[in-house]
């Protein structure tokens, strides 16, 4: 190899190394901190990095604390002894928001704004389903919980899903936040060091990853594979046993919460919604389930709650909307800070309801 | 195949390391035209078959136009070639429309619709094989001898399916020519390749998420959000069309090829006769050349030459979509233009000009952003769902309707980043755009193309949005 050509390799090599630099620099800004802990016999099957901060503003904008269990809390103020646990998805995680404006710091600072009464474990992809099936564990983890809050988005629930959920495991102390930081080795460490300092390798990764989809898409393989997984699916479920109806479905699995938990459980329901041609605003319920879903709450002392028409006098006072950011679309996506908003209000209502009947 | 797929780039770099390798001009043009074919098969493989008989017709009625014995009997043969051209493209892309438009104007129940698929790219290709029937008849370009470099001037791959519209008489010749595929061409070529794609995947795209969510329900946003909306829109198809256009003079650059500019800063035209020479040069100049001069051009008189510029911009609306909200968008257009045309003659007749530079300085910039705001409302009609839809769109805008506030962040970002390019192209190049190519012998413009192209990789967006300009 000649001299000229080495420098050359050199000067693209130092060149990238500085662009990446600078790449760099703009990721801290955009899409930066905690990746995912997995874990086994917990609530969730993965936690955020435990003491770290996130980042992220491809949707919304929001800059989060993770505590030390790898949730996203506030750690500033103590946490009341007995506590509101709030169980739900990425909503409820709340990465799209700043901090202060989480379901869980509204619902903190109308409780009480000297303490912390809620206790967030939104957890990015924990449907309903996945709640169930962690909920004893969430429970031994968690004990000194006074009343549980459930976020909920979609109300499906297969017979596979049940299946999992009705095989409840219990807490392993091995899989807590700090149990599991401690036990990370030294490639681990080094590995989470090297993306905490260089965010812009996970957003790269990330924007490839949805490359590699869209190419494969583009030779058709996606869209084969995907019919065939399809097909696979349908021979699998058609070859099971006789598969229960939903009703009865959702109905075991309340059962299973109130056993687990005596204290009050409130499950709020938030669907989407979208904006009608005449700029009218639907909720979009979802009414295949929906009566079964909360006919099986109030059966067993659940509270069920529906977000849908806080979100239509919202809309209805002010033309605002509870999902959607100004940098994606409205009103879709995660919920926004309104939406947050709107939703702690009502999981406080509930609240002061349950409060007002115990002291009555 | 879409420029943006792994498909394509297998595509051009099989090719391309074909192209090195073969010996011969005309071994190179086979491989491109196999290229070319694979390139559009890969949509619908049937329409291949229309692109060769659209080629066939074309080649072999312009042989005969050559030999035809008499000037009238040429004269047939290439009416005989635009006719069966427009008859292709008519029947594909306006069959429905007017059978449609018959029936409403009749009062008709229904005459039934055929259920046709538009070919991908039929317009331009179409366009591409009249310009060379009449050339040929016009004596300005000799007929191909060989069927396979016409057929690679027709479907040559990289402006096959969303232009520029390529002439003949400026295509043809350098494929006559030796024209070597260079290292500086390959990496020029590649950095034009490179600003196309920034401008479609990370502006286009980002803005489509805006504009489509509130041209699908514009009674649902406040006037300004709509403003807003209607801004992002006025980007998106700018960056959308010329960002496919740059990447097509990319990837010919690379092959040795020059094909023409489609886009010069259109924003910053002051007037609509301006606007349309920076605006889709390749379709403008097309049609002041085969239809606008044809019909008489400026050489009948006034009123006449003003008849011609509303017909010609008339089918230039039709030419874009089988539908009347884009005749409206061609006579919104044609109207500037004759208003324009208008205004000029009144301003000439009673000598107005001023010779005050500060005060053309301003008149300009108030024209500027006066036919911007011109291009803006043409654009709502171009691009709302239905007639009502612009209509409520533009009155919630007049009235400063309330409703959803949503104002869309990368739309003042990219709008930021287009004025300043604006600025520089007005500063730097007399008001004209260029490509910005950087010298990659030195270390820093180095880093900006890898910073570039990290931000890319980083920012574009990840969700599937066509070319805007491929169901034309």
């Amino acid at each position: 190899m000649s001299k000229k050509t080495v420098i050359t390799i050199l000067s693209w090599c130092a060149a990238l190394a500085v662009a990446l630099l600078l790449a760099n620099v703009v990721s801290f800004f955009y899409r930066s901190g905690a990746g995912s802990i997995q874990r086994e016999n917990a609530y969730s099957a993965s936690i955020r990095t435990p003491n770290s901060r996130i980042v992220r503003g491809a949707e919304g904008y929001g800059v989060n604390a993770v505590d030390e269990n790898g949730y996203l809390n506030d750690s500033t103020q103590p946490l009341k002894h007995n506590y509101i646990l709030l169980m739900g998805s990425s909503h409820a995680e709340g990465l799209q928001v700043m901090q202060k404006n989480t379901m869980t710091s509204v619902l903190n600072r109308m409780l009480n704004p000297d303490e912390r009464t809620v206790y967030n474990l939104g957890t990015a992809g924990q449907t309903f389903p996945l709640i169930v099936e962690g909920f004893r564990a969430a429970i031994e983890e968690f004990p000194d919980a006074k009343a549980i809050m459930i976020e909920v988005q979609l109300l499906d629930f297969s017979q596979a899903e049940f299946d999992r959920a009705m095989d409840q495991a219990a807490f392993d102390p091995a899989s807590s936040g700090r149990a599991l930081e401690q036990s990370l080795g030294l490639a681990r460490r080094l590995r989470n060091g090297i993306l905490g300092v260089l965010p812009v390798i996970s957003q790269l990764r990330q924007q490839i990853d949805s490359i590699n989809f869209s190419m494969s898409d583009a030779f058709g393989i996606a869209a084969f594979l995907e019919k065939n997984k399809a097909q696979q699916e349908a021979q699998e479920t058609s070859a099971q046993a006789v598969e229960s109806k939903y009703s009865e479905r959702i109905n075991r699995a309340m059962e299973l919460l109130r056993d687990e938990f005596e204290n009050p459980i409130i499950i709020l329901y938030h669907s989407g919604v979208s904006l009608l041609g005449d700029g009218t605003l639907q909720v979009n319920r979802d009414m295949r389930y929906y009566d079964d879903f909360k006919q099986a709450c109030e059966a067993n002392g659940i509270v069920f709650l529906d977000a849908g028409d806080a979100f239509l006098r919202a809309y209805e006072a002010n033309r605002s909307l509870p999902y959607g950011f100004h940098n994606t679309t409205m009103p879709s996506g995660h919920l926004n800070t309104l939406g947050h908003r709107i939703v702690a209000e009502e999981f406080y209502k509930a609240w002061m309801e349950i409060q007002d009947k115990e002291n009555n | 195949m879409s420029f943006v797929s792994l498909a394509f780039v297998l595509l051009f770099v099989f090719s391309y390391i074909i192209c090195r390798l073969v010996q011969t001009r005309a071994q190179k043009h086979f491989v491109l035209l196999i290229a070319s074919y694979i390139f559009y098969a890969y949509w619908d493989a049937r329409f291949l078959l229309l692109l060769i008989l659209q080629t066939y017709i074309s080649y072999f009625l312009a042989k005969k136009i050559e030999r035809a014995e008499s000037p009238k009997l040429g004269k047939r043969y290439m009416l005989l070639g635009v006719s069966i051209s427009l008859g292709i493209l008519g029947f594909f892309k306006y069959f429905n429309f007017f059978v449609g438009s018959f029936a409403t104007l009749f009062g008709i129940k229904s005459l039934g619709a055929l259920n046709i698929i538009l070919p991908v790219g039929i317009s331009f290709y179409t366009f591409q094989a009249l310009s060379y029937l009449i050339d040929v008849y016009r004596d300005k370009l000799k007929a191909c001898d060989r069927f396979v470099d016409l057929s690679m001037y027709i479907s040559f791959f990289p402006q096959l399916v969303a232009g520029p519209i390529v002439r003949a008489s400026d295509f043809l010749p350098q494929m006559e020519e030796d024209r070597p595929m260079t290292r500086a061409n390959l990496v020029e070529g590649l950095q034009i390749f490179l600003f196309g794609l920034i401008k479609k995947i990370v502006i286009a795209d980002r803005l489509a998420v805006c504009v489509d969510a509130v041209f699908g329900s514009p009674g649902s946003y406040s006037g300004l959000s709509l403003v807003v909306a209607v801004v992002a829109y006025s980007i998106q198809i700018y960056c959308d069309f010329s960002g496919y256009s740059d990447m097509a003079i990319g990837i010919a650059k690379t092959f040795g090829y020059d094909l023409c500019r489609n886009f010069d800063m259109p924003y910053v035209s002051p007037n609509p006769t301006e606007f349309w020479k920076r605006w889709h040069i390749s379709l403008s100049t097309w049609l002041r050349d085969y239809l606008y001069i044809p019909l008489g051009g400026n050489r009948k008189g006034k009123l006449r030459t003003k008849i011609n510029l509303m017909l010609t911009m008339l089918l230039g609306g039709l030419w874009h979509g089988a539908n009347w909200q884009m005749v409206f968008w061609g006579a919104l257009h044609g109207g500037a233009l004759v208003v324009h045309k208008t205004f000029r003659e009144q301003v000439d007749a009673h000598n107005m000009r001023t010779s005050s530079r500060v005060l053309k300085g301003i008149l300009t910039g108030l024209s500027v952003v006066a036919m911007y705001l011109f291009t803006c409302v043409c654009w709502v009609f171009f691009r709302a769902q239905s007639f009502p839809d612009a209509i409520t769109i533009l009155s919630r805008i007049w009235t400063g309707a309330g409703g959803v506030q949503y104002y869309y962040v990368f739309t003042f970002i990219f709008a930021a980043i287009i004025a300043l390019a604006s600025i520089i192209g007005v500063r730097n190049n007399q008001g004209h755009g260029y490509y910005p190519i950087l010298n990659l012998s030195k270390f820093w413009p180095k880093v900006l193309l890898l910073f570039v192209i990290l931000l890319t990789v980083m920012f574009f967006y990840a969700g599937d949005t066509a070319f805007i300009y491929f169901q034309f």
